[in-house]
Order: C-alpha cells, then sequence, then structure tokens
C-alpha cells in the first residue's frame, strides 16, 4: 500500500511500488492526462511535475513518488476552466493530433513556475526532451511566449 | 563481362510484335449499375448508390446522417474518426453551413458503430472527399425539405421563406423550428443525386475558421483517445510475436503458466490482465508467455516485437 499525492488529493493505491507512475495514475486514478508514448523515457508524453519538476512518469517508480506532490494536467484546470496555460495552448490551436500535448503542458509549467523570464533559447532547451511527430513545435512556442507575456501584462 | 543479354528494345516496333494492348469497355451501358450492390469501394464498404455523391453511395438514407428531435436538437453522424487532422472541426462546418445553423446547434457524433453510418477505414484524405460531401449535400436536401413542409402548411413557396438557428420564417412573419417542419416528412429516404446549389461566396462556415472542437479536451485529460476507454471487465493484453522471423511454436502446452488468461496462435502468444503494467505481463520483466510458447528458432536477424493491444472481455 502506498500513497500518492496528486494535484492535491492523496491516495492510498494498493499497488507494486515498482509500477511506474504513469499505471498508477491512468489505470487506478483513472486520469487521461498522462500519457502512454515509448514507455523508455524517449518521447515526453508522460510527462508530469514531480515536486514542480518535470519527470518522465513512465520511468518514475509510483513508490519514488510517494510524500512528494504529483501535478498532472488535469490539475491545471479542465475544458471548461482550463489555467492560463492551457488556455494558451486552445488560443493558438497549438494541438495536431494533441497526444504529445499534456506532456507538453507539464514541462512548459514547469519552466513557468520556475524561471520569471526565459529567454526564447531557455524555452527551446527546457522543451527539447518532448516530442511532437506532428510538428506543432511552433504552436507550442507561441503558446508558452503566451503565457510568459500575459503574466508580466495582465 | 556480356551485357548484351540484358539489353531491352524499346523501340515501338518490337513493342507491336511482341506486346500487346487490352482495352476494356462494357458492351451494355448501365451494367455496371446493375452490379452496383455487388461493388465495394476502396475503403471496404458497400455501394448501395452508385449515383449519389461522396459517402452517400455506400450510406444513401438521409436519416443516416441527420437527425432532429422533438427538442429541435439536430444530431449529425460520421462515420469517419477524428486522428487529430481536425475534420471534426471541418465537417461540423459543412453540416453547419448546409442547415445554415450555428455550429453550436449541431450535435456531432463521430465514429459509434452502433449509431454512425459506415464509411470504412479514415484513411486516405478520403474524409472530406466522401464524408464532407455527403454531409454537404444531406444537410442541404434536409434543409430543403424542412422548406418544403412549412411551405406546404403556410400555402407559400420555398423562395418566401428562410431561416435562422434551426427556426424557419414564413413571408407573414410566422416561424416554425426545424422540428415542427419535420411532422409529415419521412427523412428515412435515400437522398436525391442534386442538391439545391448554395454559391461559394455565400458560404459563413465552409473556408472560415473555426476553432477546433476537439483542443480543449486535448489540453486538459479529458477522453480523447483510444487509450482513454475504460470499458467495464476490459483487460489488457500483450502480444509477443517471435523473437525470429519464422520461428514457430513448440511445444506450448506443457509450459503454459497455469491459470493465466493466455492465448496463442502458430506465431504469437498474448497474455491478459487487468491493468497494461502488471509483473505478469510487463514484457521487460519477464515473458512467461513467450517462454512457454518455447520457440523453434528461426534465421537470425530480426528483433522481437512486443506489441500491446486492448481487448474486451
Amino acid at each position: 500500500m502506498i500513497t500518492l499525492n496528486v494535484n492535491g488529493t492523496d491516495h492510498s493505491l494498493n499497488i507494486d511500488p515498482d509500477m511506474p507512475l504513469l499505471y498508477a495514475l491512468r489505470n487506478y486514478l483513472q486520469l487521461n492526462g498522462a500519457k502512454y508514448g515509448c514507455g523508455l523515457g524517449q518521447c515526453g508524453a508522460c510527462t508530469v511535475m514531480v515536486e514542480g519538476k518535470p519527470v518522465f512518469s513512465c520511468l518514475l517508480p509510483s513508490g519514488a513518488a510517494t510524500g512528494r506532490a504529483v501535478k498532472t494536467v488535469e490539475g491545471l484546470g479542465s475544458a471548461d476552466k482550463p489555467g492560463p496555460l492551457q488556455q494558451a495552448f486552445i488560443d493558438n490551436q497549438a494541438a495536431q493530433c494533441g497526444y504529445c500535448i499534456a506532456g507538453m503542458i507539464m514541462r512548459a509549467q514547469a519552466l513557468i513556475d520556475t524561471v520569471a523570464a526565459p529567454t526564447d533559447e531557455q524555452i527551446r532547451t527546457h522543451m527539447a526532451p518532448n516530442l511532437c511527430r506532428c510538428g506543432t513545435h511552433l504552436r507550442i512556442f507561441a503558446a508558452i511566449k503566451a503565457t510568459l507575456a500575459a503574466r508580466v501584462n495582465p | 563481362m556480356n551485357h548484351g543479354e540484358e539489353r531491352v528494345d524499346q523501340g515501338r516496333r518490337a513493342f507491336i510484335i511482341n506486346g500487346a494492348l487490352v482495352v476494356g469497355f462494357a458492351m451494355v451501358p448501365g451494367a455496371g449499375r446493375a452490379f452496383a450492390d455487388t461493388e465495394v469501394d476502396t475503403l471496404g464498404t458497400q455501394v448501395l448508390a452508385p449515383d449519389l455523391p461522396g459517402s452517400l453511395r455506400t450510406n444513401p438514407f438521409l436519416d443516416a446522417w441527420i437527425r432532429i428531435d422533438e427538442q429541435n436538437v439536430i444530431t449529425v453522424y460520421t462515420g469517419k474518426v477524428e486522428l487529430g487532422t481536425g475534420v471534426k472541426t471541418a465537417l461540423l462546418q459543412v453540416a453547419a453551413e448546409r442547415l445554415e445553423v450555428a455550429p453550436q446547434l449541431i450535435h456531432f457524433l463521430m465514429a459509434d458503430t452502433a449509431l454512425t453510418p459506415n464509411e470504412g477505414y479514415t484513411a486516405g484524405s478520403h474524409t472530406m472527399f466522401d464524408s464532407g460531401t455527403a454531409l454537404f449535400n444531406a444537410a442541404a436536401q434536409v434543409r430543403q425539405l424542412l422548406l418544403e413542409s412549412a411551405a406546404r402548411q403556410w400555402g407559400s413557396t420555398v423562395e418566401q421563406l428562410s431561416t435562422k438557428d434551426a427556426v424557419i420564417q414564413g413571408p407573414a412573419n410566422q416561424s416554425m423550428t426545424y422540428a415542427q417542419a419535420l411532422v409529415g416528412v419521412q427523412l428515412h429516404r435515400y437522398a436525391s443525386a442534386r442538391s439545391p446549389a448554395m454559391a461559394p461566396d455565400r458560404f459563413t462556415r465552409i473556408g472560415h475558421s473555426l476553432p477546433r472542437v476537439d483542443i480543449p479536451a486535448k489540453v486538459s485529460g479529458g477522453a480523447s483517445y483510444v487509450q482513454d476507454m475504460r470499458l467495464p471487465g476490459m483487460l489488457h493484453a500483450r502480444v509477443i510475436r517471435p523473437p525470429r522471423r519464422a520461428a514457430a511454436a513448440g511445444s506450448k502446452q506443457s509450459t503454459r503458466p497455469p491459470s493465466t488468461t493466455w492465448a496463442a496462435g502458430s506465431d504469437w502468444c498474448a497474455m491478459a490482465a487487468t491493468w497494461l503494467w502488471s509483473p505478469r505481463t510487463n514484457g521487460r520483466r519477464s515473458r512467461p508467455c513467450a517462454r512457454a510458447m518455447n520457440w523453434h528458432a528461426g534465421p537470425k536477424g530480426m528483433r522481437c516485437l512486443i506489441q500491446a493491444i486492448s481487448i474486451s472481455c
């Protein structure tokens, strides 16, 4: 039995602590945000935030996430009430198939939360681990920039 | 080295002497139509009405595409799926354009095998060409039938009527909803080959940008993908294929793991579990099912392919 704190709520789960966090989130907590992509930490579709840092949830054992705050894209807002970064992704139509987008948003959110005014280069470097095969990168970049600009000039 | 024998004479004379030209044509005009219901189109669906446009050829009934309930809620159906190309939004634009209603008034239902027309695969850039064309025509024909119904009831002509937000307006300021006009109209009928014309410069939805309707769910963890389906009693299976090309299963029954949900063919096996990840089925930790297959080695050079699929039990 392990306890996971996800989006501010504690959940006691009777699972193998070796089970990757992704499977605990998707299968036991029924959260659709984090996606199974490669299962090898190479694509970033499974990215969530743990203690404010972006991590590949397909690699992190659930046991290693106990006692640490896990945040998924569901924790940023809903389709009806999207958070600022989610709204910027909608405004910029920053999704084609959208499979990578929840991971993209979580990685971007980690940057936005920790760096006041990142440079374009910092954004690119920070986002590099997450892949988008559709080629939505420029729209994703625009959405991140828009969120940062709105924070400076609300 | 002698390359002389490999030389091919591509001259016209040589072709006429050695070649053959076959030209086919139908002796009886319309023979193709007589065999229409035996024709299967490229997407694997049966052609029932070869003269109709788009997917109306395979799904000719108007009510396969558009239904209107008593509350004037319009439901539009398509057999194509949204794979991230934006067709859900684009098809909605087409239907809204020809029904002449706001897209928000349409309940758009996509690829539910129990409810929507069977349009075969969503592939090959066919969606707008097939489903879009069907909706373009079916929506216009349904609207026309409703206008004709209203004109009959009011003793006016169709030309005197206009529509706005699924409400028909008459020449003496009368109005009735699409649902009211539908009384006495049978939508379970074949579409016509011709639809009311609409000049492209009158388009207000087609060719105009509409934000993608699927994106809000995709940025917030909504159920958007087949992986997000959770059916009662659903198991996840991991399929294991041979470690090498042409490898074949050996005495698999003897070492089969007991009391497992297990299936096997001559060159594959699968184990099912409640969740995709479990120590039992996790490919990297243990492969009892693969071991049970006791592969006879084939030629070297092919990696073991492990694929995960979901099955419903």
